[in-house]
């Protein structure tokens, strides 16, 4: 097995090459001009290490495949095309509007309660783009209105003429039947011939997402009409470039549903977040691996804080309508969620609770924080971090910045002389604050979907994660840690470790059993019993999934398919996923089965009393996952070995403050590379692992396992 | 037990109670042991409902809170728990199966010991942390120590009723006790709307519910659950009382079961940090927000501002009522809020709020608009002190209906925005952006029946969170975005809605034009849905906004409030066929669909915002509008850019980009012309300099002593420490009975009979009359003098037609009378001249009434002329130039300075324009509307006089002649009414190439100028006689003119006389002097139309019932007969004389009516007279054109064309048979096209 992942970022380009039962990982800085260049020169790096020649890795790779935030940063750029929408007529101000809440979605709390400064971000389709189509479907997807197609010609013809280079179309009920915006796209092919300069692509909203819902449906479309162009040219050079390399193999896109697909099989916002996804991923097969049963994913970087769940037993958390950048859309999106917190986080003095605040605002990377010494004046985590002795000054990320303590201390004097603290106490202040807080933000993930921490393992990377994961930790009530091995390229290990994977969905209200009256006889439960119209949706959707694997070449006996049913009680919000055994339905055993199976998810996750049958019991979307099953990369074995080895010699020895414990405490340094599976090493102590930090916070042990993975235990639990 | 004791605030003790002062302590004991002891009911006790202030410290919070506290576990350990209410709320919000619960409407909270909400859930609800507290002391103080209640761990207490604390009815709320061991720490809630409460309305308010036991089940608290579990039986008893029972019974569980995660997570956190630690931080957390508010409070300058908010409907009626509130900043860090002076309660209405949900307006407001970075709790009006008057609308008694409180109490939230706003513009610290209001109304449509899945619904769809964000003080609103008394809260999607409801929504979210608000910086948008009913369930609507006809949210600095939008219905039609046939222009905008009704055969109807269930027929249109956020500035301040931007987002229109916003730009390619737009706004601010008053004169104009006459209007007036309550006035609290109103019903039914028994619309009833408010005002000395003036010249003339009454009596006999009335007329002329143009005007008006003041008279006053000398050239330079805000120059090239007529009104001068156009410019004199209010006051008391004098004003109200006047003086004396007409009257003739209006530059006019192109025409009449000869040409023409003005237009010059016409070239008559205009309504039209029958019909006795048929109440049996018989031998003269070729007009047989039913002193409605004068007016002039023009020939051709294919009278007008009868009208047997047969009607 040799294979080639890839993770696109922002500041690097991450590679892990396997060849021959090799595994290695390396690294370039991303070139956002051509991509292809950054990608050569990580393939490149990773080649002299293997020292064979790249010619050579290419002609023996079975596949690549790559994860991107590219389709973030061109929504915080704003760099997208001009687009110009089609609505129902009527639904004009749908997307402005937002739901209402827009204003708030992918906000802090701070943010979304201050009403008076409350904005929503710049729309990517002004209003002025914006067009009614005379037309309506029903929710069961009848036509109510035929469309006007003379009306219709008249505004596309406008939209064109005010420069718009991509065209949504987001028509009600769509999902239930799409004839209509087929029509228009159908129309726009009369009007603007693709063989002809004037031509642009369209976007059908019921071809994103098969989901219910106008606003989210066409955000989503949107979204991925905004990111098309971006994505299509970027990617459109790397596969030239793996062309001019001689590699005729697929090249495969990391989705955010946790799978992978070829370019003619993937859309734009499948791709957003997949490196974040792919790390989760990664983390998942090392679940697997290892057994190391429920994970909480988190990797903690300058700005944020991300969060995701991996249970034990391959049930994965979706969010099927998430939100990208400050847009909620609808699309199934492996769980993920993000926080305001990182190294850059500014702290302030909190004039009501008289004590410190970390957040939300962040002095990212430029400035960076006050000891980076560009001109950041406000303290941060990272100062903190810094003064407490954490950090050296002189080695900080591998020496390519050099920090200035002083700078730090300047920086913490407001708040110092505000709470009558001295510098170092408020260092230890906004450390704990900081701490806290991704920890609230880790016991709420698990809270609120039913979990318990203590029946999790932590797993910290990123390049502030091991640094704070004990303290995290121990304030999420969590006793153990794991920096995963590869973490400095963990997100296209996940990329080396997917398979790929589509997700087919079709909204179809099936009330299972539902209260009705019938005829003048008093209200009853009355069950469905067109099976066969269900298991027609189900079929279907398989077709889909059976036909997309085709289309990349893969054959369809290859094919499985997981029926997944989005499930809720008639009168409530809540929607559960919930995973059928078998792929067709064949008597009522199975629907009972069904309700009996929501109710339990409910019961085990909110508790006795919110599952409620007596409102119905409903099928509210059908989703087929359809998936190959590829050979997983081989990690070792991460679980801390049984051998226990004595800890090396410090390299160094620092004063460092610990929250909880007074005056500075003489703690040992260590270096990363000298750290032998087995190695146990008590706290305190700091251990540089050049891009990285690991902090042993007093009370806990660290063990080095395989693969560069390294534990922090808690010692005194019990 | 309460019921005894006098709240803070009261000052009306109930009936039956002592005054504390009275008892002795040992008396006071007594008294309450034997009360205590024999209380039939435990109702709302004012005590605790009074109190909005946290309590005492617990013990167990003051031992841990005296010693040294860790703040920063505290804020470690709030951090967490603020978490798990913020989890525990989405949980919530997506297991409970109310609408408005799960877009958010909830709030989950953990409260201290005594029930104060210490903490808060981030999104959801901020008003449910200041309302939870008073049902827990409820419980506390009445259910703890009762064997049969009891607080035990498990317990978990119900309660909807507003009067026992809660928002309002709709809103359910749980609560459980926390203990831990014996000692009870804490209460875990859960708040929310559940909506369904079994109401007479579905979803728990509407604006049919006129009484407290319509409100649907009224929880007081009750224990709903004990041993962590809910009690079937009331449970049952619950579900019982509602309409949606499996919502109830799955809300009940979703509620219980996140009180329970809460009080386990409580638990949790105690073993963490240890009971104390976790106590000492719910309670510390409401005093440093205490601290914190007083801090802000000393931040803001001292002193007191003041706001009046109005509420435009009961929900049942139209009405005026008011909250008037002042927010004072005092020493030491408080704030007084007095809202006194607000509306009383209203009976039998549900729009009356309890104090409770007037302080938690101020809450809210607070919280999401100004400290938004506080904790949500009760703490926050901690500093706030609250007067109010007893049983008002902002401190409702708890007899009265409230489900519908949020109504008037959002409008505290406003008072809020805006007054606090204006204390904080200064505070350098703010910790938020200053703003215009947010919008304030729950717009959104209510829904109850079945649905196509067979559930059955009552509740409210999330539109109404759709709240539209108020202005910037640097940037625009946001469009509808949330609701204000909420953050986050969601208007859903609209496929969603559709799967669940029988409904198509023809549109969902669609803005309409101009329904932002306008200033420099804009409010956010509102938007518009439309509903269709589909399917075949039984489903209905119903709504419960105010503000659509007074905008509810006012504007700040400048900005101009949120527009008004009614809420449209379109029924009798059902949308799905026709547009499965293809209807031609149908659109989804309310606006256009009234505008050009698209769907034939449909009823088009807005009501008010607030409208009653009703079921509606499938493909029934019902459409709502939310409002805009309120504006911030002034519109000149705007930049042109934006103004574009909206403009080309559909936002405003073209016509508010000009004339709002003054931004002058290419129509086709939308680009700003900035000299051009500068000199716009230029202009309109010299313009605004011009209109402006100082504050003197705004006071005398603006300041009325008392609310128009005719209005509903509830609240203080002025600073009258009274309060007006509709119908009566009297100090607050005091009314003689409560305040009942009539069900709009049956006044409906009312008015219906009526309409079936006169025929009169009764509609308009409710008029607003400006001049009898303006009469009430004090007499000043300039009035008075005015007055001695009028009167003493009165007594002049009143010997002066004393002395020729004696001269007369030398006539010859049988002109004696003649005579003395000729001279009585001269007599009144010369008065009025010598009293002023208001007098003149009354002669003129008086001169068009001959059915009062007899013929001779009457025709002595049209001959009125008011020669008055003309003002200095200088002088009249002056106005122009003051009200064109140009030099007399820069307009004109000349500019003639000898006036060529001059009246007491105007002058006219001759000029010319820069570009060459010879103009004429009429000047208006100065001072002439200071006189009118003292001239008019004169009047009235002559008038009296006269009425005493004259015969034939006794049947007169004097009033309405008043009025009438008024009108007529103000309408000549503002030159954009007759500016107005010029362009109706050409509008109305454009088609006609024969006659047309002077055109007029609107650039150098204004109320007080008009310059006009100047006519080089003659007088008809000495164009006739130049001519030599009759002109038959022109005198049809000139009828035809009259006949198009009064039945094709229903508009008419009221001032017709050969003066005000001239002929240009070749017999092109020009119309001139607009000034004095009416419009007639389709009644008096039809009426008349019926007149021109019955002299068809030769049949007098139809006549008289013309007249008087549907007007029982104005003559007696016997004089109607009388009358009728009179009329019918009067027409049968006429006709004979017609025959013979005596008469060729109806003069006299009009005049003969007018003359007769003066004698029998039956008063005739003023536009059948002047229908009747006009015809007159016209006859004779017509005939000095050309004596043998025959009008009643004419008018027997042209009564087909009318009735028939304009459609004014309907062919089953009784009056149109019986003509039809007559072998005289064949053309109108001609043109029905059908051949009566005579016997049916015989």
């Amino acid at each position: 097995m040799n294979r080639i992942a890839v993770d696109i970022g922002g500041t690097f380009t991450d590679c892990m090459v396997i060849h021959d039962g090799r595994i290695i990982q390396s690294k370039a800085l991303t070139t956002h001009y051509n991509l292809a260049l950054g990608f050569n020169e990580a393939v490149t790096n990773a080649c002299e290490r293997l020292g064979i020649d790249p010619e050579r890795l290419y002609g023996s790779v079975d596949s690549i495949r790559y994860a991107t935030t590219l389709g973030t940063n061109a929504i915080i750029e704003r760099s997208g095309p001009k687009m110009g929408l089609l609505v129902t007529h009527g639904f004009e101000g749908t997307v402005a509007l937002s739901r209402g809440r827009g204003y708030g979605e992918g906000l802090d709390f701070e943010a979304v309660r201050d009403l008076s400064n409350a904005d929503r971000p710049d729309p990517l389709i002004p209003l002025s783009l914006v067009r009614g189509v005379h037309e309506r479907i029903d929710a069961t997807g009848k036509v109510v209105w035929p469309i006007d197609e003379e009306r219709l010609r008249r505004q596309v013809k406008e939209l064109m003429d005010d420069g718009i280079q991509v065209l949504v179309v987001c028509l009600a009920h769509a999902t239930s039947n799409p004839t209509h915006e087929l029509r228009v796209q159908e129309i726009l092919a009369e009007e603007y011939p693709s063989h002809l300069l004037g031509a642009i692509p369209v976007i059908l909203s019921h071809q994103v997402s098969g989901r219910k819902g106008e606003y989210v449906r066409a955000s989503s479309a949107i979204m991925d009409a905004y990111l098309h162009g971006v994505m299509y040219h970027a990617m459109a050079d790397l596969e030239v470039n793996l062309g001019d390399k001689g590699y005729r193999r697929p090249m495969l896109l990391v989705h955010n549903t946790g799978g992978m697909a070829q370019l003619n099989s993937t859309d734009a916002l499948q791709t957003v977040h997949s490196g974040p996804v792919a790390g989760i991923h990664a983390s998942e097969h090392l679940s697997k691996r290892s057994g190391l049963g429920n994970l909480v994913a988190t990797d903690m970087g300058g700005t944020s804080f991300d969060i995701g769940l991996i249970i034990e037993g391959g049930f994965k958390h979706y969010d099927f309508a998430p939100v990208i950048g400050r847009w909620m859309v609808t699309t199934p999106m492996v769980h993920l969620v993000t926080l305001g917190s990182g190294g850059g986080s500014i702290a302030t003095w909190d004039r009501v609770y008289r004590t410190v605040k970390v957040g939300p605002k962040s002095a990212g990377s430029q400035p960076g924080p006050a000891c980076y010494d560009r001109g950041g004046l406000a303290p941060t985590v990272t100062d903190a971090d810094l003064l407490l002795g954490y950090l050296d000054p002189e080695n900080y990320a591998s020496g390519r910045i050099p920090l200035r303590r002083v700078r730090s201390l300047m920086a913490m004097e407001d708040i110092a002389d505000d709470m009558d603290l001295d510098e170092i106490a408020v260092a230890k202040l906004i450390k704990s604050t900081a701490d806290r807080d991704m920890a609230t933000g880790v016991m709420r993930e698990l809270r609120s979907k039913g979990y318990l921490p203590e029946d999790f393992t932590m797993l910290a990377y990123g390049g502030n994660g091991p640094l704070h994961a004990c303290s995290i930790a121990r304030h999420a009530g969590i006793d153990r840690v794991l920096v995963p091995p590869y973490s400095a390229v963990f997100s296209a290990a996940g990329g080396a470790s997917m398979s790929p994977l589509h997700f087919h969905e079709h909204t179809r209200m099936v009330p299972l059993c539902n209260m009705r009256k019938i005829g003048t006889k008093p209200k009853q439960m009355v069950f469905w019993t067109d099976f066969e119209a269900l298991n027609r949706i189900v079929a279907e959707l398989e077709e889909r999934g059976k036909a997309e694997l085709a289309r990349q070449g893969i054959a369809p006996e290859r094919a499985r398919h997981r029926l997944e049913l989005d499930m809720r009680y008639g009168s409530q919000k809540m929607e559960a996923a919930i995973v059928m055994e078998k792929n067709r339905f064949e008597g009522i055993r199975d629907l009972l089965d069904l309700a009996g199976k929501l109710a339990a998810n409910f019961e085990s996750r909110f508790g006795k009393g919110t599952p409620a049958p007596e409102s119905g019991v409903w099928i509210v979307n059908f989703r087929v996952a359809t998936h190959v099953d590829d050979e997983p990369v081989a990690m070792g074995d991460v679980r801390p070995p049984e051998v226990k080895l004595p800890a090396p010699e410090p390299v160094g020895r620092r004063a460092c403050h610990f929250v909880g414990r007074d005056g500075g405490i003489d703690t040992p340094c260590f270096d990363a590379r000298a750290l032998t599976p087995g190695v146990v090493i008590h706290g305190p102590a700091i251990i540089d692992a050049g891009d990285t930090t690991y902090l042993v916070e007093p009370g806990w042990r660290m063990e080095a396992a395989a693969d560069g993975a390294v534990w922090f235990l808690r010692d005194d639990r019990h | 037990m309460n019921l005894h004791v006098c709240a803070e605030g009261e000052t009306l003790c109930r009936p039956g109670t002592f005054a504390a002062t009275a008892l002795g302590p040992e008396e006071r004991k007594l008294v309450d042991a034997f009360l205590t002891t024999n209380a039939g009911f435990v109702g709302p006790d004012p005590e605790i409902l009074y109190d909005h202030k946290m309590g005492p410290r617990s013990e167990r919070e003051a031992r841990v809170l005296s010693g040294a506290v860790d703040l920063n576990l505290f804020q470690e350990i709030r951090a967490r728990l603020t978490s798990v209410l913020d989890e525990n709320f989405e949980i919530s919000e997506q297991t409970v199966a109310a609408p408005a619960a799960k877009f958010a409407d909830l709030s989950t909270a953990f409260m201290t010991s005594i029930g104060d909400v210490a903490l808060l859930s981030n999104r959801g609800v901020a008003a449910f942390a200041i309302v939870m507290h008073y049902p827990v002391r409820h419980i506390l103080k009445y259910w703890r120590d009762d064997p049969t209640v009891g607080i035990r761990p498990g317990d978990a207490f119900l309660m909807n009723d507003a009067r026992f604390g809660g928002i309002h009815n709709p809103d359910q709320s749980m609560v459980m006790p926390h203990f831990v061991g014996d000692e009870l720490v804490g209460w875990t809630v859960c708040a929310m709307h559940e909506g369904e409460v079994g109401a007479r309305a579905p979803g728990g308010m509407g604006p049919s519910i006129e009484s407290p036991y319509e409100e649907g089940f009224r929880g007081s608290p009750i224990k709903i659950a004990a041993n962590w579990e809910l009690k079937s039986d009331l449970v049952t008893l619950i579900q019982n009382s509602v309409r949606e029972k499996e919502v109830m019974l799955v809300d009940l569980r979703a509620r219980l079961a996140t009180c329970m995660r809460l009080a386990r997570e409580f638990d949790k956190a105690a073993a963490d940090y240890g009971l104390d630690a976790v106590v000492g931080t719910l309670r510390h957390t409401l005093e440093l927000v205490a601290e914190e508010s007083r801090r802000r409070i000393e931040e803001l300058p001292r002193g007191t501002v003041r706001g009046q908010f109005y509420v435009d409907s009961t929900s049942r009626e139209t009405a005026m009522l008011k909250v008037n509130v002042a927010m004072s900043v005092e020493e030491g860090g408080r704030i007084l809020v007095d809202m006194r002076g607000t509306s009383p309660e209203l009976h039998n209405r549900s729009i009356n709020a309890p104090i409770v949900t007037a302080k938690l307006g101020v809450m809210v407001g607070l919280m999401n608009f100004f400290w938004p970075d506080l904790p949500k709790s009760p703490a926050v009006l901690q500093h706030f002190d609250f007067v109010s008057d007893p049983k008002s609308l902002m401190n409702c008694s708890y007899d009265v209906p409230n489900a519908q409180n949020v109504s008037t109490g959002f409008k505290m939230i406003t008072a809020t925005e805006v007054l606090m706003s204006k204390l904080s513009f200064q505070v350098p610290n703010k910790t938020a952006a200053i703003k215009a209001p947010w919008y304030n109304q729950p717009a959104g449509m209510m829904y109850g029946g079945e649905t196509q899945h067979g559930h059955e619904v009552g509740n409210i769809c999330a539109d109404l969170n759709g709240m539209a964000g108020g202005a910037r003080w640097n940037r625009d609103g946001e469009h509808s975005m949330c609701a204000n008394f909420a953050q986050m809260n969601d208007i859903g999607e609209s496929e969603q809605t559709e799967e669940d409801l029988p409904v198509v929504m023809f549109s969902s979210k669609k803005f309409n034009r101009d329904l932002a608000s306008f200033g420099k910086y804009r409010g956010g948008s509102g938007y518009q849905t439309m509903y269709a009913r589909y399917g075949r369930a039984n489903f209905g609507f119903q709504a419960i906004t105010n503000g659509s006809k007074f905008p509810s949210t006012v504007g700040l600095f400048g900005g101009y409030g949120s527009p008004c939008y009614p809420i449209t219905k379109i029924k009798g039609v059902n949308v799905f066929e026709e547009l499965a046939e293809g209807v031609a222009g149908y659109d989804a905008d309310v606006v256009e669909l009234l505008n050009r009704r698209p769907l034939k055969g449909a009823t088009y109807e807005t009501v008010a915002g607030a409208m009653e269930f009703e079921l509606a027929f499938e493909g029934e249109l019902y459409v709502v509008h939310q409002g805009a956020g309120a504006a911030y500035g002034d519109v000149l301040e705007r930049d042109p850019a934006l103004v574009i931007k909206d403009l080309k987002e559909g936002l405003i229109s073209d016509w508010t980009a000009r004339n709002l916003y003054f931004v002058a730009f290419d129509a086709q390619t939308l680009v700003v012309d900035p000299e051009k737009t500068a000199d716009l706004r230029r202009d309109e601010r010299l313009a605004r300099i011009r209109r402006g008053k100082t504050w003197d004169a705004f006071v005398a104009d603006h300041v009325r002593p008392s609310p128009p006459v005719g209005l509903l209007y509830f609240g203080r007036w002025n600073d009258d420490a009274e309060v007006y309550g509709g119908m009566y006035k009297d100090m607050p609290g005091e009314f003689p009975r409560e305040i009942m109103l009539p069900d709009p019903k049956l006044i409906y039914e009312a008015i219906l009979n009526r309409k079936v028994v006169s025929g009169v619309s009764t509609e308009d009833a409710i008029e607003y009359d400006p001049l009898t408010e303006e009469l009430q005002q004090p007499w000043t000395f300039a009035s008075f003098a005015k007055f001695l003036r009028v009167e003493g010249l009165m007594v002049g003339m009143l010997a002066k037609m004393a002395g020729s009454g004696l001269t007369s009596l030398f006539a010859p006999r049988g002109k004696r009378m003649d005579r003395w009335l000729d001279r009585i007329g001269g007599h009144l002329t010369d008065y009025l001249v010598a009293c002023g143009p208001t007098f003149v005007k009354l002669g003129q008006v008086l001169s068009t009434r001959p059915d009062l003041l007899g013929t001779a008279v009457a025709g002595r006053l049209r001959k009125l002329q008011d020669k008055v000398p003309p003002m200095k050239d200088a002088q009249a330079r002056a106005i122009l130039e003051k009200s064109l805000g140009r030099r007399v120059e820069e307009v004109f090239a000349e500019f003639g300075a000898t006036p060529i007529a001059s009246a007491s009104v105007a002058q006219v001068h001759r000029g010319r324009l820069k570009d060459g156009r010879e103009v004429a410019i009429k000047i208006k004199r100065p001072g002439l509307e200071a006189n009118v209010t003292g001239d008019l006051r004169a009047l009235s008391t002559l008038v009296g006089v006269l009425r005493s004098v004259v015969p034939g004003f006794s049947g007169m109200n004097p009033r309405e002649m008043i009025t009438e006047l008024g009108l007529a003086v103000r309408g000549q004396m503002n030159f954009l009414g007759e500016i107005a007409n010029n362009r109706r009257f050409a509008r109305n003739f454009a088609g006609k190439s024969w006659l047309r209006l002077p055109e007029i530059h609107d650039e150098f006019s204004s109320n007080e100028v008009i310059t006009m192109e100047f006519i080089h025409g003659v007088n008809p009449l000495e164009y006739v006689r130049k001519r030599g000869k009759h002109d038959a040409d022109l005198a049809e023409k000139v009828y035809s003119m009259y006949f198009e003005m009064v039945f094709t237009n229903k508009f008419f010059h009221a001032d017709l006389h050969s003066g005000n016409m001239l002929v240009e070239g070749e017999g092109k008559i020009v119309l001139l002097d607009t000034g004095l205009a009416h419009e007639f309504p389709s009644y008096y039209i039809k009426r008349q139309l019926r007149a021109y029958l019955c002299v068809a019909a030769v049949d007098g006795y139809l006549q008289g019932d013309n007249y008087l048929g549907d007007r029982p109440h104005m003559a007696d049996e016997k004089t109607k007969a009388a009358i009728s018989h009179d009329l019918h031998l009067m027409y049968q003269r006429w006709d004979k004389h017609r025959a013979k070729g005596h008469t060729k007009d109806l003069t006299t047989l009009w005049l003969q009516i007018m003359m007769l039913l003066r004698k029998h002193r039956v008063p005739l409605d003023r536009e059948l007279v002047m229908l009747m004068v006009g015809d007159i007016t016209i006859s004779g002039l017509v005939h000095e054109f050309d004596p043998e023009f025959d009008v009643v020939e004419y008018t027997r051709h042209e009564l087909p064309r009318l009735i028939f294919r304009d459609g004014k009278l309907p062919l089953n007008d009784p009056y149109l048979l019986a003509a039809s009868r007559r072998d005289l009208l064949h053309d109108i047997r001609r043109a029905i096209g059908i051949d009566v047969d005579d016997d049916e009607y015989v």
